[in-house]
């Protein structure tokens, strides 16, 4: 399957090389005002991919047959396209100020493990072990001081670092039914219960950019964010921390004005 | 069970010979159009059923549906007849009729005697109820599905209607479609109840689940989550009803099982019962596979406060000896809880509570029905106690499977009915002597009491048991034996219910059990097993040869 980012990427860069085989503002007519930041700013329109694979513990302890169960959820969080949007602009010399926003969301296969309570037995619980599916987003808000370093009149490159705000709105399993028959001793879930919780949190970000431009307006980009923080979600008697953010990897197009 | 009290074991001879039919849910139709209730008081009263039952199979107002012979009596047969009026079954009009050798013995059910309908055909056709049903329902009906014509009984009338179940959004119902303007005369919810967990705590104040089923906003005592039904009656004190019932003459119907409002049960009595009728149908599974009394789930029923508690001194000692210190298998998977004396009171210097309150007690008194389906040990001398026996030692079996083993109460031992008559029971498989029970076969009862010293002997056997798999030594024989372990106790439980299910004579003896459980062990874990070596030298230190 292909990843809708990288999709993205290749519809930018060839926007890109359509504006340059055009002619439009040739980049030799730039004037030295413009530089790499352009005169007032830049924007870039990204596919970036989500490029670690990790899984977060969600983790809730509803009742089922007058006892407390233990079900965990372990959704795939990484390994998703994203899609991103940055502007920068300069306040001195080569410092600038950065602010961007990736999104990205997923159903994701999660794999579920349980403890789950005997009907006929107290202290007596069956081993749960099975899959569900559980979708999740994530918003990304970051705000980034850049330092800009031109390589030539084409090629730039951007290091940049600053706090970041997530979002992420994760499904959770509340509660189970189970497909199960006499004796009780194998269990399979038979319909999920679940909730969408949404939680924010403040993090950071780090990373560095390399721009090409075609033209006096247009570029491509390539981009490597990593963005860090956890969040807790409490569900049924229980909390989950899942990590946020991560490598995120791609290009797109970046436009200067 | 049987206390050792020798004056009540005569009661308790003829409480375990008594037969009680298995008890049946009936619930009496609610049409308006009341049809003719068929339950004849008398032997001329069922002639005449019978005679009516005869002309209207000929006439064809009654058609058979079904005729299967009894799988537990021989030579009785169940039919099974649906009312039809010109070839149209009349709706909730049915009538079954048992037989032996041809000759009837019961004849129950409802018949319509004034049907007011001359035309039964249809305007609709089973396609356009079909659709009706799917519409009414939001079912998605395929088109096999084809709805029933039938003369359905309604508000005083007789409606020629289709009939059909579906499963709609709103779940499970059946469908009445008039088969003349296709209107939907009723929706009737089809979804007759639904299993759920209750929870209370028992006798002995322990904490216990109960497989319930919820009927409305009722929760009734019936397991419906495994696969025989079991059934807790609670008979409210009523030592008439209880009679009658025990002697065929009422049936119990869903009123009289063990209610509660939400499921968060109260009666200690209901709840024991109600649990351990489980935790034994769950031993027999589990240890040896077996599926129940008869091993094809015959549903077990348990009676609770067979009388009432207070009353015990006005009773007579059979009655108290029967319904008070007591509890019985009383044939076909019934089963009665003696309701134990008020505290004020001690019977043999002991306390007794609710019988129902012991799981070694229910094990044991189930383990007479699976006796009754198998080796139908007759029921005195040493086969009786053999008998016995088998159920001291299930009863042992189905503790240790579920509770820890220790002293005290709710705790796995040798010991019968230690949880509920108080202190320490009445019996005991390890030191049959400190009851004044045999341990050695020189000390057997050889009078005409207990049916031959059926409870009395049992422990000579029990002991043996006891002795296979802890060790020890005989206190008569002073001849000690080196028991198969703790740990290794399945291996005796299995040996002793293959010999005792599958292998012993109706008229065993104490020598043929001998040899029946040293060849099931032999057969199970060699001729050269521990097993074999264990139950050799304990038979040997009983004086059992």
């Amino acid at each position: 399957m292909e990843c809708g980012g990288c999709q993205l990427t290749r519809a930018l860069a060839l926007a890109a090389a359509l504006v340059e085989t055009l002619g439009l503002s040739p980049v030799r007519a730039q004037s030295s005002n413009w530089g790499a930041w352009g005169a007032n700013g830049y924007i870039s329109l990204n596919g970036l991919y989500d490029t670690e694979s990790r899984s977060s513990d969600l983790v809730t302890r509803p009742e089922i047959n007058l006892e407390e169960a233990t079900i965990t959820a372990s959704p795939e969080t990484g390994r998703k396209p994203l899609y991103d949007l940055t502007a920068g602009g300069r306040v001195r010399g080569n410092l600038g100020f950065g602010f961007g926003v990736t999104f990205g969301a997923k159903t994701e296969d999660a794999p579920v493990r349980g403890s789950i309570p005997h009907p006929f037995y107290f202290n007596q619980p069956r081993t749960l072990d099975d899959s569900t599916t559980l979708e999740r987003s994530d918003l990304l808000v970051h705000l980034a001081a850049l330092w800009l370093l031109p390589v030539t009149d084409r090629l730039a490159v951007t290091a940049f670092g600053g706090p970041t705000w997530f979002q992420v709105k994760q499904e959770t399993i509340t509660n189970l039914t189970l497909r199960e028959t006499f004796p009780f001793d194998r269990i399979a879930i038979d319909t999920v219960e679940r909730e969408r919780l949404t939680r924010s949190r403040w993090g950071y970000n780090a990373g560095f950019d390399v721009s090409y431009y075609f033209s006096r307006y247009f570029g491509v980009q390539g981009l490597v964010r990593y963005s860090n923080g956890t969040v807790t979600i409490s569900t049924t008697r229980a909390e989950s921390e899942p990590k946020l953010g991560g490598l995120h990897a791609g290009g797109g197009l970046r436009v200067r004005y | 069970m049987q206390a050792s009290n020798t004056p009540l074991r005569a009661a308790i001879a003829f409480a375990v010979l008594l037969t009680a039919p298995s008890a049946t849910l009936h619930v009496g139709a609610q049409s308006a159009t009341e049809p003719s209730r068929i339950a004849p008081q008398s032997v001329a009263e069922m002639r005449s059923w019978d005679t009516t039952v005869d002309r209207m199979t000929r006439d064809g107002g009654l058609k058979l549906r079904q005729r299967r012979d009894d799988p537990m009596l021989e030579s009785r047969t169940h039919e099974r007849f649906d009312q039809v009026h010109k070839g149209v079954r009349v709706y909730g009009a049915d009538l079954s009729r048992q037989l032996e050798d041809g000759l009837t013995m019961s004849i129950f059910g409802s018949v319509q005697t004034q049907i007011a309908l001359d035309d039964v055909t249809p305007t609709l056709t089973a396609a356009d109820a079909r659709e009706a049903i799917a519409r009414e329902s939001g079912a998605e009906l395929p088109a096999t599905y084809e709805p029933e014509l039938i003369v359905l009984p309604l508000e005083g009338r007789f409606v020629l209607a289709y009939t059909g179940r579906a499963f709609g959004s709103e779940g499970l119902y059946r469908y009445f479609i008039d088969a003349r303007t296709g209107a939907v005369l009723r929706a009737l919810n089809d979804l007759k109840s639904q299993a759920a967990i209750g929870g209370g705590r028992g006798v002995l104040g322990d904490n216990k689940k109960l497989s319930i089923n919820k009927v409305g906003s009722t929760y009734r005592a019936q397991d419906v989550m495994r696969p025989p039904s079991l059934l807790t009656f609670d008979m409210k004190g009523n030592l008439q009803r209880t009679l009658a019932f025990l002697n065929g003459v009422v049936t119990l119907g869903p009123n009289d099982l063990g209610q509660d409002s939400d499921n968060a049960w109260s009666d200690p009595a209901v709840i024991d019962a109600h649990a351990y009728s489980g935790y034994v149908y769950d031993y027999f599974y589990r240890r040896f596979g077996r599926r129940g009394l008869d091993g094809a789930d015959l549903e077990v029923v348990s009676l609770v406060h067979p009388v009432d508690r207070n009353a015990v001194l006005s009773q007579p000692i059979s009655i108290v000896g029967l319904f008070y210190v007591n509890a019985f298998y009383a044939g076909d998977g019934v089963m009665v809880f003696g309701e134990g004396l008020p505290a004020s009171l001690t019977l043999a210097g002991r306390n007794w509570n609710y019988m129902a309150g012991a799981l070694d007690i229910f094990a044991h008194e189930l383990a007479h029905g699976v006796t009754d389906f198998s080796s139908q040990l007759i029921y005195e001398n040493e086969s009786g106690a053999l008998n016995e026996a088998f159920s001291d030692i299930i009863a042992a079996g189905a503790e240790f499977y579920h509770q820890a083993a220790g002293n005290g109460p709710l705790r796995a031992e040798y010991l019968m009915g230690e949880d509920v008559v108080t202190p320490g029971g009445i019996r005991s498989l390890a030191n049959p002597g400190d009851y004044g029970d045999p341990d050695h076969y020189s000390r057997r009862y050889v009078g005409p009491q207990d049916n031959g010293g059926v409870h009395i002997n049992s422990t000579i056997v029990s002991h043996a048991y006891y002795l296979a798999i802890e060790g020890g030594t005989n206190r008569t024989s002073g001849q000690s034996v080196t028991g198969i372990g703790f740990a290794n106790r399945e291996q005796m439980e299995r040996v002793s219910y293959r010999a005792f299910t599958q292998m012993m004579p109706a008229n065993a003896t104490f020598s043929v059990a001998r040899a029946a459980t040293l060849q099931a062990a032999a057969d199970l874990y060699g001729a050269g097993s521990n097993a074999v070596r264990a139950l050799r030298e304990a038979w040997n230190a009983v004086g059992v040869n």
